[in-house]
């Protein structure tokens, strides 16, 4: 039985630019199951960071639904969307600017507790930071260190304890570890993954890195310029991946293993610009496969259950 | 036999004598490279690649920094009995580097074809009309229409700026290329294009190549060998096969078990425990002891480079043990 946590219906986001309408996420569907990762992935400009805000409403979506628990909150009014909000929370990408560099390690995880009234006395706060500090692996000293005293690794977890502090349903998480290093990737994956057992988190799991996504995610979205070109369950994305986008991407992970030597697809040229898109497949100026069916967007169909394509040539031809 | 050295260095140190205490980048670095080899110099941040690559092209600025070295060959020059005006001949032409950021590498207020032809016309006996010539040829070397050379950084995207510093380092067909994370500012898509084109221009110029980068994938890809850099030095070096299937040192092992396995989603990552030490503190003995699963007491005595095989070397003084192995198993 599905008991989607967040649902996502017809997104749009577009913003007014001298040189026209930027389409930034165009129409796209999304769920995301209890105590499940979705993985968002996608290269720059795709519009994946703008998908996570909008879900938090940090900007206002121009068109669509999004279900929180079966509320849609894009009706909410401020106070409303402030308690909701307490359920959402976000793990930002950069641990060097997210961080307040004037705030010490307690006042910045006690603030949304303080700012929400969570508790009252200063001696409550006080434990449950020290709590928070030691879930997410930040020893007892660094209580009153500032930011920029701590590297990379100890500044995301500030992050995510500041994220839990609201015991937060729903976790967005933009690009969390890609300012860090693989040894200190693979710290802040596996407590990620622990808070989410620990706790039943859903995540939404924003990244540019497949190996990642991979690793991490149940489901995977692939963007392109704004839409949802493919989504299947993690393992049948990566074991039969079927846009040509897909394909290519895939392709292009350097695989740290000898003897896998495999035919890399090349994409021809770059991502086209977003601003007033015309109404074909967004993938077609670069895709190898592009024929005159290429001019009308393709519908995201499933092929087999729970993979969903968006390309005209799937449909006819299931193996490219 | 004699190998054919297009870089010989040996016992690099370089430190930053700061306010804050000596910042010790690189300690004692060996580096030798056959000509025409692909060489990935791997590690992670303030392993002290960038500084190593730095200090190749004399580029160190002192103070605060210093730089002490036995020797450091480049194709049998001596780098370090160069004045600054030889330097500059030898920079750009036997010698050349691609920066990590294609934003900020090129000039904003000049056109690409003259930042290319800049680099031509100072080192070669060209008019600049003839540069400019070039300069439009190695464009399209690299993938950019030959009419795009009179446009500005601000109208490419990051991908073929990044082209476009590749352009202007192999523009003097230099001896030695080293590139400093030259793809990691990019997008994959762009980044296997990238990659692409590199190994392209290799195979055409015989260009021996110092790859920096933290990608073992990348590695894997277009290098020949590997060093591994640990706080300032190299802990294990040797051909892929050696360093990718008979692993040996501790800190590779747990760069490999740090990475997502791409065909085993569900392995548990194992990251390796604790942090980067502070340049300012470096441990004693093997710089990895405090975050080793391995150690013991020995590993606080200076650690010697030991040959494995002919091409394959390891900083660890655990092999003394007798029947010591690491866990990854080899292929």
């Amino acid at each position: 039985m599905p008991d989607p946590i967040l649902e996502v219906r017809n997104l749009k986001k577009h913003f007014k630019t001298k040189g026209g309408m930027l389409h930034a996420v165009d129409g796209i569907n999304l769920s995301v199951e209890r105590g499940r990762t979705l993985g968002l992935v996608g290269e720059s400009g795709c519009g994946k960071s703008t998908v996570g805000r909008t879900i938090l409403r940090l900007i206002e979506p121009t068109e669509g639904e999004i279900l929180f628990e079966g509320k849609d909150i894009t009706k909410l009014n401020k106070r409303q969307l402030k308690l909701v909000r307490k359920d959402i929370q976000l793990i930002f990408q950069d641990p060097y600017s997210s961080l307040d560099p004037r705030k010490t390690v307690s006042q910045i995880i006690s603030e949304p507790i303080i700012a929400n009234k969570i508790l009252k006395s200063s001696a409550d706060i006080h434990s449950r930071v020290a709590e928070l500090m030691s879930t997410v692996g930040l020893a007892a000293r660094l209580f009153n260190s500032y930011p920029h005293e701590l590297d990379g690794g100890r500044r995301q977890r500030i992050g995510i304890a500041r994220a839990l502090a609201m015991e937060p349903k729903f976790i967005v998480c933009d690009e969390p570890v890609s300012a860090l290093d693989v040894s200190i990737q693979a710290q802040i994956l596996n407590l990620l993954k622990e808070l989410q057992t620990e706790f039943e988190l859903s995540y939404i799991f924003i990244t540019h890195d497949l190996s990642v996504v991979n690793h991490f995610s149940d489901e995977i979205a692939v963007m392109y310029l704004g839409k949802i070109v493919e989504k299947a369950p993690a393992e049948e994305l990566f074991a039969h991946p079927m846009h040509p986008y897909t394909q290519a991407l895939l392709s292009a992970i350097p695989i740290p293993e000898l003897g896998v030597k495999k035919e890399r697809i090349l994409i021809k040229g770059e991502i086209t610009s977003p601003i007033n898109p015309p109404d074909e497949c967004r993938f077609r100026k670069r895709c190898t496969y592009a024929h005159d069916k290429c001019d009308e967007h393709p519908d995201l169909v499933e092929i087999s259950k729970g993979h969903f394509v968006s390309c005209h040539l799937v449909e006819k031809n299931k193996n490219l | 036999m004699k190998k054919d050295l297009i870089l010989d260095v040996k016992n690099l140190v370089v430190r930053y004598e700061t306010e804050d205490g000596i910042v010790n980048a690189v300690n004692g670095l060996d580096l030798e490279i056959e000509r025409g080899k692909a060489i990935g110099l791997v590690g992670e941040t303030g392993a002290g690649k960038t500084t190593t690559a730095l200090s190749l092209l004399r580029l160190i600025p002192e103070p605060p920094g210093v730089e002490e070295c036995d020797h450091m060959k480049l194709d049998g020059m001596d780098m370090l009995s160069l004045s600054s005006k030889e330097l500059e001949e030898v920079r750009g032409k036997d010698i050349s580097m691609i920066f990590q950021d294609p934003m900020t590498a090129l000039n904003p207020v000049f056109t690409v074809g003259d930042q290319i032809a800049e680099s031509i016309h100072l080192h070669e006996d060209v008019s600049y009309v003839e540069a400019q010539r070039r300069a439009v040829g190695m464009l399209e070397l690299v993938g950019i229409p030959g009419e795009r050379a009179n446009e500005y950084p601000h109208q490419f995207s990051g991908g073929m700026k990044q082209r476009v510093v590749i352009a202007i380092a192999l523009a003097c067909h230099p001896k030695l290329l080293i590139a400093d994370e030259p793809t990691t500012a990019l997008d994959v898509t762009i980044q296997a294009q990238v990659l692409e084109l590199m190994k392209d221009l290799r195979k055409q110029y015989k260009t021996s190549l110092i790859m920096i980068t933290h990608d073992l994938g990348i590695v894997a890809d277009i290098c020949d060998e590997v060093a591994v850099m640990y706080s300032g030095n190299i802990v294990e070096k040797g051909t892929l096969e050696d360093v990718f299937n008979r692993t040996k040192h501790p800190y590779t092992e747990g760069l490999f078990n740090s990475l997502p396995n791409i065909n085993d989603r569900k392995a548990m990552l194992t990251p390796i425990k604790g942090l980067m030490p502070d340049p300012t503190n470096i441990p004693v003995g093997c710089p990895f002891h405090p975050r080793c699963p391995y150690v013991d007491e020995d590993c606080k005595k200076p650690q010697l480079e030991r040959a494995i095989s002919d091409t394959h070397f390891v900083r660890c003084s655990a092999y003394d043990r007798p029947g010591f192995h690491i866990n990854r198993k080899e292929k």
